[in-house]
């Protein structure tokens, strides 16, 4: 069930209404109703995998509260394997397998060596990323002691299979998520509206920009032989738009039904194309999954805290591995790798710190901020090419026509989804210090239902005709 | 909660009754800057006749869009036609198209396409039917029994339907271009196809390997052929069917095609209908119709290949309209 599908517009209210009137009784029904919807939801696409997130449940339901009582360190990081092998080894084998195989072969290919190996046909089931890393979480925290495992099997089930975070996040962490199907869950109407309001500014970025943009990308990227180099710049801006606009439009779209229900999920995107550096780019972006990383990975390969050389390799590792997350292509591999690479200046000249929002309490950002912006801009742009691009050849290739005299020319076509990116981005200034784009809970109550009415019109006359899935789906 | 659910009411009336607003205006515009509406734009060309004038009418799928020309059948028939169709028409859009005619209008014959993919599946396609017809208990009924819930929400949301007529704004953001003389090329719901399929096309034809399945044939498609029958009868006009011929290659690469001819043959014994089987070897040798030269696409004719069928479809069916066939068709 896609949210922004019909079904889901049905499904929505009904369960809303339902939630708060009938099941509000005691938590424990209300846990019970949100883990039934959240079955129902995912199993809306493909009932067979409901037996992963069942089975991926069970595992660390069971093994939590044995990892909290073992005493012995080798009982606790025996324990730790098994949720981590149960976890890894099923996102391994439906995600990683073929690639693996495939590679493996090409290796021996390359020295001459031909192997007869075949690969299987294994269907990737939707989101089985971001609620491996959720459960993950749960289990490392409590190897930590970080966390106290939980006794309500209902609850726990609930949380791993949360609706509207489970196929494409915000991957929650269980010391944030977890404690909140424990307590008691009462109707905020300031809660509720501004998550509506989140929504709904979600899925004017889904339907009305990165649903047009796509059609346009899809063109450019698939006609990079021919295409002009002006062409292809604009291509890698769109998508740079496009990937944005749907996956944080999707996250908006989560975090306000949450909200609809009681519920506080973690901010997954603030205007990351503000920002003025790489490192304020991967606070911005993705954060979820960023912060995911640094706590599981960069920090426990020891952070910050070692020498400069060691940090940098850390750090290296840390953005290949979340390359390598999002799917079993090379590609990711060198987004990662690159995104990496232009981290590396800021660990050597220590300039690598939290910052507030540009330009605060400015109406326009200085030039320096311009240019900053424009410049880490231009970076991950870049490597978006490799993220985009079918395979490691094509990008380079696509890269390679950038540079030849038709970047002087102007694009002869694709201009349609400009005033959409502009609406966007003067939506997102103006508003860059708040959480979403409609955040207008100070403002004249006479200019908020304008501008939803506005959203509401631009959607229907301007979102995209077929319904477009989201592309983090496929991770 | 109380103030929520009513704030929330209260604000998708408003939106809803804005959307209704904007949508009317819209629709009234017509679909100057869209393409794919020629489903629209019979309606517009139909409005125009004079009440109680037609003798015959077509109503059929996108195979009578592209193969049948009424300027060819007025001029051998001496009758004045109408063509009604539209892309995908299944008989339940057919039959409230029949309704809307037949309120204005009593033909001497109605031609119903029967192309055996408008009976299975579930690829609807009654919107523009549904928004240009007034026929209000029916159309309830018809609303509710065969649109699928994308189109119920269509036709809730007229802003959003409509919003191709929007003028200047769509091509401002680049999103459909202007549509290209359609005004000029269409002729009582008649579409002319002017291309011509290449063999690779036609080797990779959409009925390869296709298998026809008379269970798979909705009951409710039935239901509503059922109707039309009926009514047509009911009301003392001739029925004739038709079938508008498949390149040969397409009908070769049908694993059953006897199936198909068999089952719809059955069926217009069982109503005694005329059926004129185009896609029956016989008949359609009589067309000398040359796949590579007469087809738009692997199941559209062309203006060369429609002119082959409606030439010959007019004299068979000026008996009904109260002609006589040419001797070459008596027998």
């Amino acid at each position: 069930m896609l949210f922004n599908s019909i079904e889901f517009a049905i499904f929505l209210p009904l369960t809303f209404v339902l939630y708060w009137f009938v099941f509000q009784r005691s938590l424990k029904l209300q846990n019970a109703f949100v883990l039934a919807i959240s079955y129902l939801f995912y199993g809306w696409w493909d009932w067979r995998f409901l037996g992963l997130i069942f089975i991926s449940s069970l595992a660390d339901f069971i093994i939590g509260p044995k990892l909290a009582k073992a005493e012995k360190i080798s009982t606790r990081k025996r324990l730790l394997a098994l949720s981590l092998t149960i976890n890894l080894g099923i996102l391994g084998f439906f995600k990683y397998f073929n690639f693996f195989i495939e590679s493996f072969v090409g290796a021996f290919a390359g020295v001459g060596v031909d192997m007869s190996v075949h690969t299987l046909q294994i269907i990737l089931p939707v989101g089985i990323s971001f609620y491996t890393f959720q459960t993950l979480s749960y289990s490392i925290d409590i190897y930590r002691k970080e966390l106290q495992p939980i006794e309500e099997p209902i609850a726990f089930f609930a949380f791993v299979s949360f609706f509207p975070q489970l196929v494409a996040g915000p991957i929650e962490r269980a010391s944030n998520l977890l404690p909140q199907f424990l307590k008691e869950r009462k109707f905020e109407y300031a809660k509720a509206t501004d998550g509506l309001r989140q929504i709904l500014w979600g899925l004017f970025k889904k339907v009305v920009v990165a649903d047009n943009i796509a059609p346009h990308v899809e063109v450019i990227f698939s006609n990079s032989d021919t295409e002009g180099a002006s062409t292809l710049v604009l291509g890698a801006i769109f998508f740079a738009f496009q990937i944005y606009c749907d996956f944080s439009g999707y996250s908006d779209i989560a975090i306000g039904t949450a909200k609809l229900f009681g519920f506080d999920l973690m901010t997954n995107f603030k205007t990351p194309y503000f920002s003025r550096d790489i490192g304020e780019f991967w606070r911005r972006w993705h954060i979820s999954l960023s912060t995911w990383f640094r706590d599981y990975v960069y920090i426990p390969l020891g952070g910050s805290r070692v020498s400069k050389g060691r940090q940098i390799w850390n750090s290296l590792v840390t953005f290949t591995v979340s390359g390598f997350w999002h799917g079993a292509n090379w590609t990711f591999v060198v987004w990662g790798f690159l995104n990496g690479l232009y981290y590396v200046p800021s660990i050597i000249l220590g300039t690598s710190k939290k910052r507030g929002v540009v330009a605060q309490n400015k109406w326009l950002p200085n030039v320096k901020e311009v240019f900053q912006m424009i410049t880490t801009f231009v970076l991950v742009t870049f490597s978006w090419i490799f993220f985009r691009a079918e395979d490691v050849m094509h990008a380079i290739t696509y890269i390679s026509n950038i540079f030849s005299t038709t970047i002087f020319q102007m694009p002869p076509s694709h201009r349609g989804p400009i005033p959409f990116i502009l609406i966007l981005l003067g939506i997102e200034w103006i508003q860059r210090s708040k959480l979403h784009g409609l955040e207008m809970i100070h403002t004249s109550r006479w200019l908020r239902p304008v501008a939803y009415t506005a959203l509401v019109l631009l959607i229907l006359l301007y979102g995209f005709d077929d319904s477009e899935s989201f592309i983090y789906f496929q991770f | 909660m109380k103030k929520f659910i009513t704030k929330i009411l209260a604000y998708s009336i408003g939106i809803f009754l804005l959307n209704l607003l904007i949508g009317w205006g819209l629709k009234s515009m017509g679909p100057k800057y869209a393409e794919s509406e020629y489903g629209y734009i019979k309606w517009n060309d139909y409005q125009k006749i004079e009440a109680d004038s037609l003798d015959l009418l077509f109503i059929g799928s996108s195979h009578f869009l592209s193969g049948i020309n009424p300027a060819i059948f007025d001029s051998i028939t001496g009758s004045n036609s109408f063509n009604i169709a539209g892309v995908g028409l299944r008989p339940g859009s057919g039959y409230i198209a029949l309704k809307e005619v037949l309120a204005k209008h009593t033909p001497k014959v109605v031609v119903f396409d029967i192309f055996h993919r408008t009976f299975i599946g579930s690829s609807y396609n009654h919107l523009y039917n549904f928004g240009y017809v007034n026929l209000a208990g029916e159309k309830l009924d018809f609303f509710q029994s065969e649109f699928n819930i994308q189109e119920q929400a269509r036709v809730i949301l007229p802003t959003y339907t409509y919003r191709n007529h929007f003028p200047g704004a769509r091509i401002l953001f680049g999103i459909k271009k202007k549509m290209k003389h359609w005004k000029e090329e269409t002729y009582k719901g008649y579409v002319p196809h002017k291309n011509t399929i290449t063999a690779e096309e036609l080797a990779q034809n959409e009925f390869k390997n296709y298998i026809f399945k008379p269970k798979a044939v909705g009951a409710k498609n039935l239901d509503y052929l059922d109707k039309m029958v009926k009514l047509c009868r009911e009301k003392g006009i001739q029925m004739v069917w038709t079938t508008t011929p498949l390149p040969v290659i397409c009908l070769e690469d049908i694993k059953n095609k006897e199936a198909i001819d068999e089952y719809f043959g059955a069926l217009a014994k069982q109503y005694e209908v005329p059926y004129i089987n185009y896609n029956d070897y016989t008949l359609r040798n009589g067309l000398n119709l040359v796949d590579l030269k007469d087809y738009n696409d692997d199941d559209h004719l062309n203006v060369l290949g429609a002119n082959k069928m409606c030439q010959d479809l007019s004299h068979r069916i000026s008996p009904y309209i109260g002609g006589t066939p040419p001797l070459s068709l008596q027998n």
